[in-house]
């Protein structure tokens, strides 16, 4: 009973606020539109450039011992715990020494900061359940490295996997400080114009912004799993019965 | 099997804090710095950023652990509605604090006591307290609790060795990570906080960007003294309370 009523609050309070965002006019921000190429494309390079990286750091902060992998999990993990904005002042002035400033690939390595400690977090985590026995064992199985990521590890890893691309892409999506400042407002991502439109006085406007920087992450998300679905399912046909010793 | 490479990551991380870490260095002396801490507006907005982070962490950590806790054994659709937020970027739960607070008398945007920023992060935070403690929590083995009750502890020390041990650290990490992002965010404090005091992530970047050119020294000298200081705070939260968990810990299978 107690756990019910704890549900209904929590239900009500998190989800009656999003009613506020139902439209009753749409109408297609002609502005907001021009920045989604931008804004869609750097979060599916960020988003890939994250599971590389995650996936092979997470990987040796599994399984790798000792005092140096030690260090280096802390020092990942630094981004966390600093002001990442702060920290992006000094490099924009290296950013535009290099040629990096206003660049989309400026913005795609300043972006990486508050993305991949999270990012190599979940995947270490997933490793860790995975267990070093398991990987162990898959070694044994499918001596082709390619092929046991595509059968057995991708699909095991799958929530992490997804986890990653919702947390990187909400992330990405909210910076408006970073982007504008390495950007330069020459790399137009969403929240540089959903931003003003906060502060001034067209709710509507504000409304419509809001619901871009809602629908993105769910759409990016469904699709995901819908491929990641099909991923399995195909794994699953392929593998019908090869590996099942007891059936010849 | 091959073990991974951690390498890449670190290089391109501490690269990136490191440099930016060393040029804001070098572009203040120590009279930016003695300048710093006779300037009432910062440090005022120093006070006032403390009490917004202090608050909103303290408050999203009772109640994303005690959630967490109480749904361990079986979420239901907790789960899946406490992950709604998770979906909603900060700028988009500062719209809706602009939405539905902006008529309340002591609760609206642009109010002293900051209560709309405090409950943004609380809508945002809460939820990812939650999913952060959530598995450990799972982890937690009850017969540690069993044993103590065997032996008699008291229900403090059975708290302590059952749980409280596995709990401390990642509680505090979270803790951490939900207080250096509250204490330096800009989106959500520039939305809905007041023009004066500002709060220390808007002081510094609108020095940064919107002031004369004289006053970036200011903005840098506050990054470095920033970062130093939560550099510190992490070394030390770090030295004293990983060796204290995993001496008790140790012996643990996982």
């Amino acid at each position: 009973m107690k756990r019910r009523a704890i549900t209904a609050v929590i239900g009500l309070l998190v989800l009656v606020p999003l009613l506020g965002l139902i439209p009753s006019t749409w109408t297609w921000n002609p502005r907001l539109l021009e920045t989604l190429t931008t804004t869609v494309s750097m979060i599916a390079v960020l988003t890939l450039l994250n599971h590389l990286i995650g996936y092979v750091t997470g990987k040796a902060i599994a399984f790798r011992a000792g005092r140096l992998i030690r260090y280096m999990e802390l020092l990942i993990s630094l981004p966390l715990f600093l002001p990442v904005l702060l920290l992006s002042f000094g490099l924009y002035l290296t950013w535009i020494r290099l040629g990096l400033a206003d660049q989309f690939i400026g913005v795609l390595l300043v972006l990486l900061l508050p993305t991949l400690p999270y990012t190599i977090r979940m995947y270490t985590n997933a490793f860790q359940a995975l267990g070093e026995q398991m990987m162990e064992q898959m070694v044994l199985i499918e001596p082709s490295r390619l092929k046991r990521f595509l059968f057995l590890t991708g699909p095991m890893m799958r929530s992490a996997i997804q986890s990653v691309t919702l947390l990187v892409t909400v992330i990405a999506l909210s910076q408006y400080a970073l982007v504008t400042l390495i950007g330069g407002g020459v790399v137009q991502m969403i929240a540089l114009e959903a931003f003003p439109l906060y502060s001034g006085n067209s709710l509507v406007a504000a409304k419509e912004a809001t619901i871009w920087l809602l629908v993105l992450p769910f759409l990016i998300y469904f699709v995901q799993l819908i491929l990641l679905e099909g991923w399995v399912q195909v794994v699953r046909r392929l593998l019908d019965g090869r590996y099942d010793s007891a059936r010849q | 099997m091959w073990r991974g490479n951690a390498w890449p990551a670190t290089l391109l991380i501490t690269g990136m804090v490191v440099y930016g870490l060393f040029v804001s260095l070098s572009m203040t002396t120590w009279e930016d710095y003695s300048r710093l801490f006779r300037d009432p507006v910062f440090l005022e907005s120093i006070g006032i950023s403390l009490y917004v982070a202090v608050s909103s962490t303290v408050l999203s950590v009772l109640i994303g652990a005690w959630l967490a806790g109480f749904f361990a054994k079986q979420t239901g659709w907790t789960a899946q509605v406490l992950a709604v937020p998770l979906f909603l970027p900060h700028l988009g739960a500062a719209y809706l604090a602009i939405l539905y607070l902006s008529d309340l008398p002591v609760i609206g945007p642009h109010e002293v006591n900051q209560f709309s920023i405090i409950l943004t992060y609380l809508y945002k935070e809460i939820p990812f307290v939650f999913f952060y403690l959530l598995p450990v929590y799972r982890r937690l083995d009850h017969r540690y609790e069993e044993l103590g009750l065997m032996l008699g502890l008291s229900r403090l020390k059975r708290f302590w060795h059952g749980k409280g041990v596995f709990l401390l650290f990642p509680v505090l990490e979270a803790a951490f990570i939900v207080f250096a992002f509250t204490l330096f965010a800009y989106e959500v404090p520039a939305l809905l906080g007041v023009t004066y005091p500002k709060l220390i992530g808007v002081y510094t970047f609108d020095l940064y960007t919107q002031g004369d050119l004289s006053r970036q020294p200011e903005a840098f000298a506050i990054s470095v003294l920033l970062t130093g200081i939560l550099f510190l705070l992490l070394v030390i939260f770090t030295r004293t309370i990983r060796p204290l968990t995993e001496r008790i810990s140790k012996g643990r299978v996982e």
